[in-house]
């Protein structure tokens, strides 16, 4: 019997589930990495491995020696992969109409398209390929061990390598070497299992061909820039996703994560309390929590989806006669770490704020002791995706639980809707957080963008735009006056149970794909 | 006075900030309070006569409220009909709607067409509008390109690994 069978059927399964995995990490700076991404790739994976199996299956009853048919096919499948991984930027390039081009907004039928593409033509066939290597390893192994055994044995080996792969890509690989050094040193590990069971060890040499793309600086980094003179100063890959800081040419920087274009999860720019855009309107939620409450006493607020703390500035300027502490949570260590080095808070508020990395919102702010003053949420997953645990009923409930009488809640919401639509996120999360809140709640429009900011209060009326107005210090930016207008707000919505977003009920993914392909 | 202000208008350089631009201690947009002193002084006391409709179109503008600034500008339109300074306006404001883009690159080369009487500045600024609207309308032309091939380009996809599958199964039948 041919040596290093159970090893090649092992090392299939692994490639198998880490070309699945870090195929989405490699397609997302062009294309993102929202749930359509990954459905499509885990699909067309699982197409390919059906298609793979059968095929392999066949191949093994036709052919004198399945054991070297499938070194073939291993060397195949690893070459096959790198030639992907080596087009793909090619591809995107192709696909994608270039810098400062696409906006989010026309988005989501490019990156469906561009990504299902990519899925097929890059990653289907190495993993039809490692498909067929079981059954011709059991051809193989079926004179000796019968059957039923080989089959079982080499199936164990392979969900075990399988099993290998899932975890090893996402606590090991993508933290350590990065999701392309990953994937293409699995690739080569191919080419060398395929020739061992070859018998040829210059082929194995060959391998290492396959690791020399990795010797380039990684394209992703530079993927879907905002704008043509946009400069990358730092980029960091985590299990989470991708993360940069750019350095635009009007002097801003931008955090960013995934596939860029011209979304941002921190917006900085050096010595400037107001980063303008949506987190402007942030400063709405310490202005409204302290209508009646003295004006006095210390102000306690968190701040989930704290990123690099672009909410901070506008909080601290509304707050700048009275003590205030703050706590940040954000999912990703890494953004943190970014957000430290190239987009930081200043001294003063540094030392107000305890940043909270590594953990989810919802879990850590259950952790909370209460009787907070406002709570910010601006926790977006891959760019244009609320997470669903954190825009339901039952979450709201909680946020409101933790709140003091009087307290804000102020969440971020980017959509292209206008507030006139009978379904949609914008109604479904105004229904919700009027629910959670008893009415008390106000959606404010971010003058020239597609964000709201949704204001929700706890156990007593939201104090009146005018009174807002009246209470603005001097030196906040124009846009959070405008956001005033009566033509900027929406009020309580109607009672409309059926658009409650709860926990075991959630269309909300599926609301935001729809509008994200819609292209509005 | 009008003039001087119709000039001082944000040049529109993106749809999602608004570039502050030239500001004078005068202006009521600056920020978020004074402007919001000046709305509430404007309901309070309307005036219609066209010079102060000018004004309030230009300082809503700056202040990125469309919708005020659009029937601010219908009015000055009412009170002088083919007014050249409403439809500059328009123009700006028409500019912020991915869907109006197309209708204000045509307002702007009628404009320039029909206006050149008009000072060279303010001749400028709706050139730099056209120019940005320009660009604005040839990206999205590149960008439904790429939608384009993003439609077809899984199907071609789809018929090639078709085309490889059918060998590989008449390989081995």
């Amino acid at each position: 019997m041919t040596r290093g069978v159970l090893p090649a059927a092992g090392l299939a399964g692994f490639a198998a589930l880490t070309l699945e995995i870090l195929g989405v990490h490699i397609l997302a700076p062009w294309f993102g990495a929202s749930s359509l991404v990954w459905t499509n790739q885990i699909g067309v994976v699982l197409a390919a491995m059906a298609l793979g199996g059968w095929l392999g299956g066949r191949a093994a009853r036709g052919t004198p020696q399945p054991a070297r048919l499938a070194g073939r096919v291993l060397v195949g499948a690893g070459f096959l992969g790198a030639i992907g991984v080596f087009l793909l930027p090619s591809f995107a390039s192709w696909i994608l109409p270039g810098p400062g081009m696409l906006d989010h907004a026309d988005a989501g039928g490019v990156f469906l398209g561009g990504a299902l593409t990519s899925s097929l033509l890059f990653f289907a066939p190495p993993v039809f390929l490692l498909a067929m290597v079981t059954p011709l390893l059991v051809e193989e192994r079926a004179p000796g061990r019968g059957p039923g055994r080989a089959a079982g044995e080499l199936a164990a080996v392979g969900t075990l390598g399988s099993l290998l792969g899932v975890f090893g890509t996402t606590f090991l690989g993508i933290p350590l070497l990065g999701a392309r050094l990953t994937l293409l040193l699995t690739l080569a590990c191919l080419v060398c299992a395929g020739a061992i069971l070859l018998g040829r060890k210059r082929i194995a040499g060959l391998g290492l061909l396959i690791l020399l793309p990795s010797l380039e600086t990684d394209p992703g980094r530079t993927a879907n820039l905002p704008h043509a003179d946009a400069e990358v100063l730092a980029a960091a890959e985590t299990p989470h996703g991708r993360f940069r800081v750019l350095s635009l040419p009007n002097g801003e920087r931008w955090l960013q994560s995934h596939e860029g274009l011209d979304s941002y999860q921190s917006r900085w720019r050096e010595g400037e309390t107001w980063p303008g855009g949506y987190y402007d309107l942030f400063a709405l939620a310490p202005l409204a929590a302290m209508e009646g409450d003295g004006g006095k006493g210390p102000v306690r607020f968190w701040s989930l989806g704290h990123g690099a703390g672009s909410a901070v500035g506008p909080v601290s300027a509304i707050l700048h006669d009275r003590p205030w502490s703050g706590v940040g949570v954000e999912l990703d260590a890494a953004v943190v770490e970014l957000g430290n080095e190239f987009l930081p808070l200043p001294a003063v508020s540094q030392s107000k704020m305890e940043v909270i990395a590594g953990g989810d919102a919802r879990a850590l702010l259950r952790t909370c002791p209460g009787n907070l003053d406002f709570v910010l949420l601006d926790a977006y997953s891959r760019q244009f995706e609320i997470p669903f645990h954190l825009a339901t009923l039952e979450f709201f409930r909680e946020v409101h639980g933790k709140l003091r009488e009087g307290g804000i809640l102020a969440l971020n919401l980017g959509t292209p809707e206008d507030g006139t639509e009978k379904d949609g996120v914008l109604v479904a999360l105004r229904g919700t957080l009027a629910e959670a809140f008893a009415g008390h709640t106000r959606a404010h429009k971010v003058p020239l963008s597609r964000n709201w900011m949704l204001l929700a209060r706890k156990g007593k009326a939201l104090p009146a735009p005018t009174w807002m107005a009246s209470h603005l210090p001097p030196g906040v930016p124009v846009g959070v006056g405008t956001s005033l207008l009566p033509s900027q707000t929406l009020g309580e919505p109607s009672y409309r149970p059926e658009v409650w977003l709860r926990d075991d009920g959630n269309p909300l993914s599926l609301a935001q794909a729809r509008l994200w392909l819609s292209g509005k | 006075m009008i003039a001087a202000l119709l000039l001082l208008v944000c040049p529109v350089w993106d749809s999602h900030r608004i570039d502050p631009g030239p500001v004078s201690v005068q202006d009521p947009a600056q920020d978020a309070a004074s402007f919001l002193a000046w709305h509430a002084e404007r309901i309070a006391q309307p005036q219609n006569d066209w010079e102060a409709q000018a004004h309030n179109a230009w300082v809503y503008l700056q202040a990125g409220a469309l919708e005020e600034a659009r029937r601010a500008v219908d009015e000055m339109e009412s009170l002088r009909p083919g007014d050249p300074d409403a439809a500059r306006f328009r123009i700006r404001i028409d500019s912020w709607n991915a869907s109006l883009r197309g209708r204000a690159a045509l307002s702007a080369r009628h404009w320039l067409a029909s206006h050149p009487d008009q000072p060279t500045e303010l001749r400028e600024a709706v050139r730099r509008d056209l120019a940005f609207l320009e660009d604005e309308n040839a990206r999205t032309a590149r960008v439904a390109g790429s939608k384009g091939r993003a439609r077809f380009a899984p199907w071609m996809v789809l018929l090639l690994l078709g085309g490889g599958l059918r060998f590989g199964f008449r390989k081995f039948p």
